[in-house]
């Protein structure tokens, strides 16, 4: 049994320790706004909060977050109103949308930690994979929720 | 083409019938998470027999509206980001006079009033949704509104003429008198759809940038995608396909894969194996400890310096068809004073759309459900009747966001598969490939090698071209299959006749420069690996090539680029405009510092004109790229900010494209994840000026329009950099990648 808590509720899981932490929050917890893209934290899909830090849910085993503190994009905001989430409707980021909850979660972390990120500081901090190339407005949007 | 053939009067009996049934289900589905397509009821049924006060009725198979005054918009086209389904839908609500907050958008099931008006057969690609159905569109649109107008006409006693509409309301300006369009459904519905409906002149909603009605769904992870999709009682399935295209399942460990947690059940597919499980990472860790062994046998295509050795060969031997000829080509290279000659090569290409293949399918004798993300509707809908037996009005299928498509949404491999494994275990299944499954066992954009030759007059006038291509068909599981003879397994290949599969020359046939003489042949290339669509189709490469030779062909006129192009221009004075456009916006002709060049192309593909100005530095094998101007002539821009994100998007893939590529050995792809596929980053991505000239022309595609021109005006800026010609793709075939 693992016990974290996500998204404000506390919770407990029998699932494989060894199991990644990704599905763990699709399947057991049955919050799919985080994607499975790659499987080797290599295109951010399935970004998630761990302790406030931007982790590759996909890579990381549930046992990792014993009593951790985890939020995935549905606990960002109750209502869409997260800085970073006005900025993506704003600048209307997403195109098929699917890397974009990633994206959302690896910008809310790095603004969390440098509220005005200049741009090598974005390059450096976003490596997630966009295949719609929304890249542009993605530099915009973080630039307009860091005002 | 608008009026009542397309209208749901139209609609085949048993559609009825079928309706009634999903209404059924979907009140199932609706229960749980799955609140997309639990809304996908069809029109016909809930107009003519379920209505109650607070049901949509159908003012055609695009329009509903309830008593409460809610439209419903249903969208033909699937959404995967190219955002023609909030662009289709103001093209509908302007007609309509709606308030464009008031509507909801759903995807339609198969019917035959979605069919593309031009191809007679429903799927969402090649760019065209917009330059098939926006006319009509418009028309339905209006002739809804004309159907409301006359029930308000007949409740109120009074001329259709003397009322006015606006935002979903309907005035009687002689007596004050208003009605809502939803006081009015009910009566509307009832009348026939008018054939001729006038257009309205000013549009309120086409013309500006709409926000995207899928967008708010797109960032609090509700949007749900094919992967996303949960149903009653529902397993999941991981598969794995033979890696080598041709080798068959010899064993596995059935005992290992059944000792793992969670295992359902084992099912053997024609070329690999599904494992059954509660969970999704349950199938796919058991998938993982089965000790899969494959046969020796299947397709020998080898990359080993360059393209596969039949691509070189076949380049000398023939044999060609000939696809366009214009004058004499021949004749005129041999008389030219000057010829050049140039042989370019490009690879295969994966799509690794973000969201990996997936599909969910319930089978039973009854009736048939699949919740997929395609492009491919129709040809899902026969391979569904193929593989379960059931008549097509027994089978539905409900589209979900596609995490991208690419073209590669049009096949249907993935839901025959999906379909056996639920038929197997008699569940409802939903089966998603592994990253390494969708790289592996994708139907690639095919590698071409291309021969071009040109003959120049002493002053430099471009006097013939002759190109010689060698390429597979791009059509062997898209073409419109209602156009082929019967065909038995619907995932199987099948070339249409040479005559018209032109795909692997587009853009060279019909280019836009004045050549007196032109002659276009095609070997159509026999390879045992799976070829397809992939975004920006024959266009792209058939682009990097010609535009790259045309400066090649400045280089040795001794004239500038621009200059040269214009010259070929004297006939086309909608390309011309927009190539000074691009090179204005560009600073053509001015000075760079040192290492660094700029580079032109333009291009003309679906259904428009785009030309692309690439601004570069190099150091050591580094590319710099410092900004990319696009001008695009998309006749008339519907939705400027969804059109400039699928320009951007497309300069995007292009680049990419610059950087990836599948090699093969013996028939196996060599890439499978993105640690050796990678597209582009966000570090990568260059700034992108996007400038649009409407020409006031028919409204053409943009979503593949981006990447066309930009292999191109890279290279021929990298010639202007360095004096070092790129004709081989990727650019690390010549040792360059991008800072």
């Amino acid at each position: 049994m693992t016990s974290f808590t996500i998204n404000g509720r506390s919770v407990a899981t029998e699932a494989e320790a060894d199991t990644p932490l990704l599905w763990v929050i699709r399947e057991q917890l049955g919050l799919t706004g985080t994607k499975f893209g790659c499987g080797i934290a290599a295109c951010g899909a399935c970004t998630v909060h761990v302790d406030g830090k931007a982790v590759r849910s996909c890579s990381i085993p549930l046992a990792a977050v014993e009593g951790r503190k985890i939020t995935t994009i549905e606990g960002l905001s109750r209502d869409r109103s997260h800085p970073v989430q006005q900025a993506w409707i704003k600048e209307q980021v997403p195109q098929c949308g699917y890397c974009q909850s990633g994206m959302i979660m690896a910008v809310a972390a790095l603004l969390a930690e440098k509220p005005h990120p200049t741009d090598a500081e974005i390059d450096a901090a976003i490596t997630n994979i966009c295949r719609c190339g929304t890249y542009h407005r993605i530099r915009k949007a973080i630039h307009a929720a860091a005002v | 083409m608008v009026g009542r053939q397309s209208a749901s009067r139209r609609l085949a009996p048993s559609q009825s019938r079928l309706s009634r049934r999903i209404v059924l289900q979907a009140g199932i589905a609706s229960a749980g998470a799955f609140l997309l397509t639990a809304r996908l009821l069809p029109v016909e049924t809930l107009a003519a027999d379920t209505a109650t006060p607070s049901s949509p009725f159908a003012l055609t198979p695009w329009i509903r509206i309830a008593a409460d005054n809610s439209v419903t918009l249903i969208a033909s086209q699937s959404e995967m980001g190219q955002g023609t389904s909030t662009t289709l839908a103001a093209a509908l609500a302007d007609e309509l006079d709606l308030h464009w907050g008031d509507i909801k958008i759903e995807f339609a099931p198969f019917a035959e009033a979605y069919r593309d008006p031009v191809y007679k057969f429903m799927f969402t690609g090649n760019s065209q949704s917009i330059s098939s159905f926006y006319e009509l569109m418009r028309h339905m649109g209006a002739a809804s509104r004309e159907m409301l107008v006359s029930a308000a006409a007949a409740r109120l006693g009074v001329p259709a003429d003397a009322l006015t509409t606006r935002a979903g309301v309907i005035h009687h300006a002689g007596s004050g008198r208003s009605l809502t369009f939803g006081d009015l459904a009910s009566e509307a519905a009832k009348l026939p759809v008018p054939e001729n409906p006038r257009l309205s002149v000013k549009q309120s909603l086409i013309g500006h940038a709409q926000p995207r009605w899928d967008i708010p769904l797109k960032v609090d992870g509700s949007a749900v995608f094919g992967i996303d999709v949960k149903v009653p009682n529902m397993r999941l399935a991981a598969v794995r396909c033979a890696p080598r295209f041709g080798a068959r399942l010899l064993t596995y460990d059935e005992a290992a894969i059944k000792a793992k947690p969670g295992v359902v059940a084992v099912v053997e597919i024609s070329n690999g194996l599904a494992v059954v499980a509660d969970t999704y990472w349950h199938a796919r860790r058991a998938l993982d400890a089965a000790e899969l062994q494959w046969s020796d046998e299947g397709s020998t295509l080898t990359n080993t310096t360059g393209l596969p050795a039949a691509y070189y060969e076949k380049l000398e031997a023939g044999p060609f068809f000939t696809r366009k000829k214009l004058g004499d080509a021949p004749a005129a290279l041999g008389a030219a004073p000057r010829k050049l000659d140039a042989v370019y090569e490009v690879p295969f290409q994966a799509h690794a759309t973000m969201e990996p293949m997936n599909c969910t399918a319930s089978v039973t004798a009854d009736g048939c459900e699949i919740w997929a993300p395609t492009q491919g509707v129709e040809l899902s809908q026969y391979v569904a009747n193929q593989v379960t037996g059931l008549p097509l009005d027994r089978i539905v299928i409900h589209r979900t966001f596609l995490g991208g498509g690419f073209g590669r949404r049009l096949l249907a491999d993935f839901v025959k598969q999906t379909l056996i494994v639920a038929m197997a275990v008699k569940q409802p299944v939903k089966l998603i490939w592994s990253r390494e499954e969708d790289l592996t066992r994708d139907a690639y954009r095919p590698a071409m090698l291309h021969r071009i030759s040109a003959g120049l007059d002493n002053d430099g006038a471009l006097r013939a071209l002759a190109h010689r291509v060698v390429s597979p068909s791009y059509f062997l599981y898209v073409f419109p299959r209602s156009a082929l003879p019967p065909i038995k397994d619907w995932t199987d290949a099948v070339a249409p006749p040479e005559p018209y599969d032109e795909m692997a020359v587009e853009g060279l046939v019909d280019p836009p420069y004045a050549l007196p003489n032109l002659l276009v042949e095609q070997h159509r290339l026999e390879l045992d690996i799976p070829v397809s669509v992939w975004r920006s189709t024959g266009h792209g490469p058939n682009n990097f090539v010609l535009e790259s030779f045309i400066d090649e062909l400045a280089d040795a006129a001794k004239k500038d680029p621009l200059a040269f192009r214009r010259s070929l221009l004297a006939n086309n004075p909608r390309a011309l405009k927009l190539l000074e456009l691009v090179a204005a916006k560009a600073h053509w002709g001015t000075k760079l510092p040192a290492n660094s060049g700029r580079g032109i192309a333009l291009a003309s593909a679906f259904g428009g004109l785009v030309a692309e100005v690439v601004e570069l530095s190099i150091v050591g094998a580094k590319i710099k790229v410092h900004k990319i101007i696009v001008a695009v002539d998309c006749g008339k821009t519907l939705d400027p900010g969804i059109a400039a994100s699928n320009i951007a998007g497309g300069v995007v893939w292009g680049l990419s494209g610059m950087q990836t590529a599948i090699t093969f050995d013996r028939g196996r792809a060599q890439q499978s994840n993105f640690d050796g596929f990678t597209p582009l980053h966000l570090w990568e991505t260059p700034p992108v000026e996007v400038h649009f000239l409407d020409s006031g022309e028919k409204p053409g595609g943009t979503g593949e329009l981006g990447p066309v021109p930009v292999h191109a005006a890279l290279c021929n800026a990298i010639f202007a950099a360095t004096g070092k010609r790129i004709r081989s793709l990727p650019l690390s075939n010549s040792g360059l990648t991008f800072a």
